[in-house]
């Protein structure tokens, strides 16, 4: 594929499973928080993981990020497995790959100034020992759009706004320069005025950078700022396929119903649809089969007996669902 | 979850930050309670220098009057052997507070080490070390310290000192335990680790910072109890009963049967030092937090306080026929260390029956403290500072009054049976120990006691019904139930009395966008059955466009456009609302190019001149950094604030005025 050429592999999680907590006292272990999920990232190139909270996109982002351990699979950039044993491996790792968080209000310790912030980025990373250049820290906030630097340096995060706090996140995540960039949620706390603003900074980052970004967010915003979307359904990747091919031609049940269910201005003109789903099932799900059955209008017997396999549609678009299984010879 | 955090953090958005660090002694001494513990401490920290030098007889000098009450000689009286208990008390200050500060300097240093490491460690070395912390809480501390006194000879303060911190650290060590156990969760936490950040380091700079607080209220704490324990060992004859503390003091007088001899002086000095001590020290303890958080300095302080709801003109046109509800310049303002903020700067709104209106904005816009004007919620430093909010109910020719002037228990019964609530985080208000037939049942006993038991819990199933909600889950417990039923089952509770008017203040934000579509097709059925009208307050336009029949779109405390949902969502006029609507990326046809809004919502603390929006409009000429733009009708039926769309005013602007205020490039919202 024209992908692969273009954009260099830089990294790739194999086969990512999570389980938090161990087998419960009936000795039933509880459902993955991530199951089975491999995905590539790509320099330049961005990565959208779309779904609902509980999904488990958070958990994939650290497991990424190797903030978590994982229960099986692996994690491998530029094909070597990596494993975080000891300060020397994670400090190695964190150069390479970092990750900014949903809540910029949260990211920062509201005691330490900006600066300190920063700084201790730029020691760590930089190469820099004794004082911190001024200019280093000024390159840094430009790279972010954030100046006057002598405006923000001296300021604890509870004095800035919460997008100019999520852009000193972005800057100390960069002050490593790392070839992968996590972002979890990064504009959902943020008012709308401003989301755009982060999200463009970030694609211009990956442009500009050559950043492998993963990120996850809302199926319009990664419509517009991802490369490749991912959906994720209670810890399994459902549909995967190049971003205007998976919100135009959406193929899994659950991708339709995330599509049908984001707010949006031209609706209005077509009238409030019913949408053909079970609605809220309060958690329930089937341990068996599909996870999706439960509330899919097309579910049939074969959807709670076994799980379906990943079936390639074409052009890198696929989906894990019966509906598009060829027909038994 | 995710918005959630925000509004759990306490940043309500509408609410000011504090601004500028305060310098700490200031802050530790404006108030008056701390100011009154460091005085006392001042006070023992001066005896134990001085004491022994000042005191005017030798603590140990025998052969004076046995047993004299206080005279101006022997101020405190005399023991049974004559020594002065003035210079007793005097001398004693010292080794008490001795022992005091190094029992607990090592107490508390153990605490640290032993909680935090294993709060942030975890696993293996958490269990190990709570166990041992364990099995320290469970033993009786005072017969471990007289066995450990007893086998180590306390030949020197210093090592009772340290039995003492032996035994005193496991409380603490506890506490920071769970706290560290919390912080080491937080985003910038991990986000020091995965900068790859040393283990020492994210403990020593990122966590202990965060516990200073607690570490310095355990610290004191422990000051206390080495001092009250020392006094208690020394009383039980244990130490060198020739070393003068108050503890030795009370073990002579003990000794002696003080008590029975009547000879008040001799014990009630020493253990009056020991309470007034303790009282200090409890004093400053309280202060602590807010001196070490610099989110907190300042906070507390609160500059005009000012007397609660002034309502300003009450004349005014009668609103409407089909008017419920007339909000008629309101103005809100909060009061802050820094002076007065204008949350709310002169709204005007009209709500007709049957209508949904929906405002939106975002952080700063005053939204949703206009909802908690409007519902009285407002809670101090908040304060109404002008307007009305006229209400009209259904009934025949029934008369408006203005909610703002409700004396309480009207109040009361207006709220939830006129006029209902839902706020953001409402699903998590529900009692976690009661069923939801119960909490339903609870709201309809309380304003309905005419109703009948079985009349109630029918009632109860039909608002489950009207929510979509199983009537089998009446008897479940909201842990049992998803986010989205939660927040139905809240909506269900507003209904409940058959409201006329119910305002939601961004009911669905924190839910999943499949969940929000379930509450907000809901929503509109609920309207077409019961003919509810209803405020949907939110920060997502392309949600009201949806929902609304009229929208407000708000600004820096002011309404900037107002109009029928579809006109003002199809052909925006004010520039802001323009550039929100261009803010929304959709899922739906051609991909266009998204604009986004440059600059950063506006700081109500610091609030530009002229129109507030100017400093990020695309279309704004130097006039409108002087001009305020008032609402003026624009066609039949929609107004909007914006000196550009006044082509009269317009006309009148000098080329000067006229001038851009941007540069047309500098559009994009990246910068």
């Amino acid at each position: 594929m024209a992908v692969t050429t273009t954009f260099p592999e830089v990294l790739e999680a194999r086969h990512l499973t999570k389980h938090f907590g161990g087998p419960s006292l009936q000795g039933r272990r509880p459902l993955p928080a991530v199951d089975d999920v491999s995905l590539t990232l790509r320099a330049g190139y961005a990565v959208a993981l779309v779904g609902e909270s509980g999904s488990g996109k958070s958990t994939v982002a650290r497991l990424i990020a190797q903030l978590y351990p994982v229960t099986e699979g692996e994690v491998r950039l530029h094909g070597k497995r990596v494993g975080v044993g000891g300060w020397s491996g994670r400090r190695r790792y964190a150069e390479k790959v970092q990750i900014v968080f949903q809540d910029p209000f949260a990211s920062l310790n509201p005691l330490h100034t900006i600066r300190y912030s920063l700084t201790r980025a730029l020691k760590l990373h930089g190469g820099v020992h004794g004082p911190v250049d001024a200019a280093a820290l000024e390159d840094l906030l430009a790279r972010v759009h954030l100046g006057p630097a002598e405006h923000f340096l001296e300021r604890f995060p509870h004095q800035l706004s919460g997008g100019q706090l999520q852009r000193v996140s972005i800057a100390r995540a960069l002050a490593a320069r790392p070839e992968v960039l996590i972002a979890d949620e990064p504009v959902s706390m943020l008012d709308v005025s401003i989301r755009l603003g982060i999200l463009k900074l970030l694609a211009r980052l990956k442009r500009e950078e050559n950043l492998a970004l993963y990120i996850t967010h809302d199926i319009a915003s990664a419509r517009y700022f991802a490369d490749e979307i991912l959906v994720m359904y209670r810890g399994e990747l459902v549909e995967g396929g190049t971003a205007e091919e998976v919100t135009q031609r959406p193929a899994h049940p659950y991708t339709r119903l995330l599509i049908a269910s984001a707010p949006d201005l031209a609706r209005r003109a077509r009238g409030m649809e019913s949408l053909p789903t079970v609605w809220d099932t309060g958690g329930l799900r089937s341990r068996e089969g599909c996870r999706f059955a439960v509330r899919c209008p097309h579910a049939m017997p074969v959807c709670t007996d076994r799980s379906p396999e990943r079936i390639e549609l074409g052009g890198g678009h696929w989906a894990r669902c019966f509906l598009h299984a060829p027909a038994p010879a | 979850m995710r918005q959630l955090r925000g509004a759990v953090a306490g940043t309500r958005p509408d609410m000011p930050r504090s601004t500028g660090r305060s310098r700490l002694p200031q802050a530790w001494l404006t108030a008056p309670k701390v100011g009154a513990g460091i005085g006392l401490l001042g006070i023992f920290v001066l005896l134990a220098l001085l004491g022994p030098v000042i005191a005017p007889y030798d603590p140990s000098a025998t052969g004076g009057e046995a047993l004299a009450p206080p005279s101006l000689l022997h101020l405190f009286g005399t023991t049974a052997t004559g020594e002065d208990v003035f210079s007793q008390v005097l001398t004693g200050a010292r080794l008490s507070l001795e022992v005091g500060l190094v029992a607990a300097l090592f107490g508390e240093l153990l605490a640290v080490i032993v909680g935090v490491t294993s709060g942030y460690l975890g696993g293996l070395a958490d269990e190990g070390l709570s166990a041992v912390n364990n099995v320290f809480l469970v033993i009786p501390v005072l017969p471990l310290q007289i066995v450990l006194v007893e086998y180590l000879g306390a030949q020197s303060w210093v090592v009772l000192a340290l039995v003492i911190a032996a035994t005193a650290w496991p409380h603490g060590a506890r506490r920071l335990r769970a706290q560290t156990l919390s912080i080491r969760r937080r985003d910038y936490i991990q986000a020091a680790r995965a900068m790859g950040e040393p283990n020492w380091r994210i403990i020593g700079f990122e966590i202990v910072p965060n516990l200073l607080a607690i570490v310095a209220t355990g610290f004191l704490f422990q000051v206390t109890f080495a001092i009250v324990v020392q006094a208690s060992l020394a009383f039980l004859g244990l130490g060198d009963p020739r070393q003068w503390s108050w503890g030795t003091i009370l073990y002579w007088a003990g000794n002696n049967n003080a008590f029975l001899l009547g000879a008040w002086w001799w014990y009630v000095p020493p253990g009056l030092c020991l309470a007034f001590l303790g009282m200090g020290l409890a004093l400053v303890n309280l202060g602590i937090d807010e001196v070490i958080n610099p989110r907190l300095r300042g906070a507390g302080q609160v500059k005009d306080r000012l007397p609660a709801p002034a309502t300003g003109p009450s004349a005014g046109p009668e609103p409407d026929k089909d008017a419920v509800l007339a909000i008629r310049g309101l103005r809100v303002e909060y009061a802050t260390p820094h002076g007065s903020l204008q949350a709310v700067r002169g709204v005007d709104l009209t709500l007709r029956r049957g209508q949904v209106l929906g405002i939106a904005g975002e952080s700063g816009s005053g939204k949703s403290t206009l909802a908690y004007a409007v519902t009285r919620l407002l809670k101090a430093p908040g304060r109404v500072v002008e307007g009305q909010v006229l209400y009209r109910p259904r009934d025949e020719g029934s008369q408006w009054v203005d909610l703002l002037k409700l004396p309480p228990e009207e109040l009361r019964r207006f709220r939830w049976e006129r006029l209902s609530m839902v706020f953001q985080a409402a699903m998590n208000s529900l009692n976690p120990v009661l069923t939801v037939s119960a909490q339903l049942i609870d709201t309809l006993a309380t304003h309905r006691p005419g109703m009948t038991p079985a009349a109630r819990v029918e009632r109860a199933g039909e608002l489950l019904d009207l929510v979509g909600i199983d009537r089998s889950r009446l008897s479940a417990y909201p842990h049992q139930l998803s986010g989205g039923q939660r927040q139905r089952v809240m909506i269900a509770m507003a209904l409940a009395l058959d409201p006329e008017v119910m305002i939601m203040d961004e009911p669905t934000t924190a839910l999943d966008v499949v969940v929000q579509r379930e509450i907000l097709s809901r929503l509109v059925r609920l309207r077409q059955q019961l003919g509810i009208t209803m405020v949907f307050i939110t920060h997502d336009l392309s949600l009201l466009a949806e929902i609304a029949d009229t929208i407000a779109v708000m600004y820096a405390g002011k309404v900037v456009e107002y109009g029928p949902a579809r006109s003002v969502t199809r052909s925006p006029s004010h520039p802001y609302t323009a550039a929100l609507l261009a803010s929304f990326p959709s899922l739906h046809g051609r991909r266009r190019d998204l604009q986004g809004i440059r600059g950063v919502p506006p700081d109500l603390r610091a609030l530009p001149g002229g129109c507030a929006f100017h400093p990020r409009c695309p279309e704004a000429v130097a006039a409108c950094a002087e001009r305020i733009p008032l609402l003026t009708a624009l066609g039949a039926s929609r107004q909007v604030a914006c000196l550009m769309r006044e082509p009269s005013a317009v006309a009148k602007l000098s080329s000067q005025q006229r001038a851009p205020l941007h540069a047309a490039s500098a559009g994009g919202a990246e910068a």
